[in-house]
């Protein structure tokens, strides 16, 4: 490694384990296959959600997901949510219990098309940010899968009423984006941008120097995307070392360790 | 024109952690591999914020070490301006820059346009965008038969035509000496598909949802000599783009196919790098 390098600890965000419907002929989904993918790439610990819970049940997701990162300190796990009044998800008053049983510190919210919610519905999900806030848990938007971002009325609602609660969020791609998030970025200090559909040119040079290093946080979109697509990206961006420490994985570490369960 | 062979390079083994890859992973600098982006644009659009300007761009290009960047001037709305645009900082940048003109029916005759790009500015290839240039697919083709004229042209200049819309499928079929490049094809297999028997018809590998997946399925469409790498900087980054290609398993011959020789081939740029 050469001084653009470093050490970096990449933590990743944003990757899947398990199965799903449409995996690369010889992809190895198993935790054993993903840890070998993640040395491969250089990549230090991931936070893990089961694949199979984008689109499949939810129940069985979180549940093989909480097994999985049990073997692995290097896999943070993290549950997809769902709606506690339809059986789906522990209820806020009766989940601090299975969330820390199972060391869950990040809870992921997919959004949009055939998405579990097609929008940011914060009616729907009051009791659960309550619960969160108390424990400044981490909420990852997952958006991937969204033709456009949530709409801005519902992302400052969202960050000006549960201001414990780190927002990460993960768009498709660049496009479109920026003008909301410098806006939240002025307005709010616990709005993140998880990197792997942020790849426009300069993006991680700009946001870094208008917003600090602390805005912006690794994540591959594994297996859909490789991993290397953004660790490339981190590795050969034009910033010093102290910054790209926290996009790597700092910022991420320290919100995963602020997490009172 | 040369075209591609139809060979197939899905590899797999112990070739595939190759040496290209090994030096993006040091964040080294990739310059002796000879990469060529086939995609890049010079301005800024509506669509998103762009925080680089070209001076960035070609500085974040020489960090990651891209040998030629094939710049258009699509988000120009007078043609001839965006080409004079395009051609003056090519000229600045003669190292880096291969200029590629861009074309509208709208604004006065394309192959009078055309021949100016080749001439005075050197262009050594065309850009045709539907959407930028107001233009909409299928009708602005039907509705100017100039175009015919301006493969034509292409062909016998040796002049790749990279295109996003304008294009028809009956346009690669009939013009078979033209060589046409599909832009954002990796994202678009139905269409390369239909049109994978046409050894003009060429794919770039741009596209935010690429993955080496997705070139996987490309290479098994038209093989490996009809792709050329593409990064759509600056809305994208470039080393970003460049890893789909690195960790696809693919030999590393291939790999530099992909990501140099079939651009230089078609750019006709032998034994210039």
């Amino acid at each position: 490694m050469d001084s653009r390098c470093g050490t970096l600890r990449f933590l990743d965000a944003n990757c899947g384990v398990g199965p799903f419907f449409d995996p690369h002929p010889g992809l190895d989904w198993s935790v054993e296959g993903l840890l070998a993918r993640m040395d491969e790439a250089g990549i230090a610990e991931s936070c893990v959600h089961a694949s199979s819970g984008v689109l499949g049940d939810l129940v069985s997701a979180n549940r093989h997901v909480a097994a999985i990162a049990r073997k692995s300190d290097r896999l943070h796990p993290v549950w997809h949510i769902g709606s506690h009044h339809v059986g789906e998800f522990p209820a806020p008053a009766a989940a601090a219990e299975p969330l820390a049983e199972a060391g869950v510190r990040m809870l992921r919210l997919c959004g949009g098309r055939q998405s579990r919610y097609a929008d940011l519905e914060l009616p729907l999900l009051e009791d659960l940010l309550g619960f969160m806030n108390d424990r400044r848990m981490i909420l990852y938007l997952d958006w991937t899968r969204a033709a456009a971002a949530p709409a801005a009325a519902a992302l400052q609602s969202l960050l000006r009423g549960w201001p414990s609660v780190p927002v990460i969020i993960g768009v498709a791609k660049t496009e479109q984006h920026d003008r909301l998030f410098y806006a939240l970025w002025e307005r709010f200090g616990h709005f993140y941008v998880e990197l792997s559909g942020y790849q426009g040119l300069g993006v991680i040079e700009e946001v870094t120097r208008r917003f600090g290093g602390d805005r912006l946080v690794f994540g591959t979109r594994y297996p859909q995307f490789c991993h290397l697509q953004t660790v490339l990206q981190v590795r050969y961006s034009h910033v010093d070392e102290r910054t790209r420490e926290l996009v790597a994985g700092g910022t991420l570490r320290r919100l995963l360790d602020e997490v009172t369960l | 024109m040369r075209h591609g062979s139809g060979d197939r390079g899905v590899g797999s083994g112990p070739e595939r952690r190759a040496s290209l890859r090994d030096a993006a992973l040091r964040a080294e600098s990739l310059e002796r591999f000879g990469i060529i982006d086939f995609h890049v644009h010079l301005g800024t659009w509506a669509l998103s914020y762009l925080p680089v300007r070209a001076g960035d761009m070609l500085e974040a290009a020489r960090h990651v070490g891209i040998r030629r960047l094939c710049i258009n001037g699509i988000f120009g709305p007078c043609i001839r301006e965006a080409n004079d645009e395009v051609a003056a900082f090519a000229a600045r940048h003669a190292d880096l820059v291969v200029p590629f003109a861009v074309l509208n029916p709208y604004q006065g005759s394309m192959t009078e346009e055309l021949v100016r790009c080749i001439r005075e500015h050197r262009c050594r290839g065309l850009k045709v965008h539907d959407f930028h240039q107001g233009m909409h697919s299928p009708s602005i083709r039907e509705a100017f038969p100039e175009w015919d004229e301006v493969w034509e042209m292409c062909a016998r200049a040796g002049l790749p035509v990279l295109f996003h819309g304008v294009v028809t499928d009956e346009d690669v079929r009939r013009h078979r000496d033209t060589v046409f490049v599909m832009a954002h094809g990796i994202g678009n297999p139905e269409r390369v598909r239909r049109l994978a028997d046409r050894p003009n018809l060429y794919a770039d590998t741009s596209w935010s949802q690429a993955s080496p997946r997705s070139l996987l399925d490309l290479v098994r469409l038209v093989g490996p000599d009809r792709i050329v790498w593409g990064s759509d900087a600056p809305l994208a980054d470039f080393a970003q783009r460049l890893a789909i290609v690195l960790d696809s398993g693919l030999d590393e011959l291939t790999q530099l196919k992909i990501v140099a020789g079939n651009a230089r081939r078609i750019l006709r740029l032998e034994g210039r790098d």
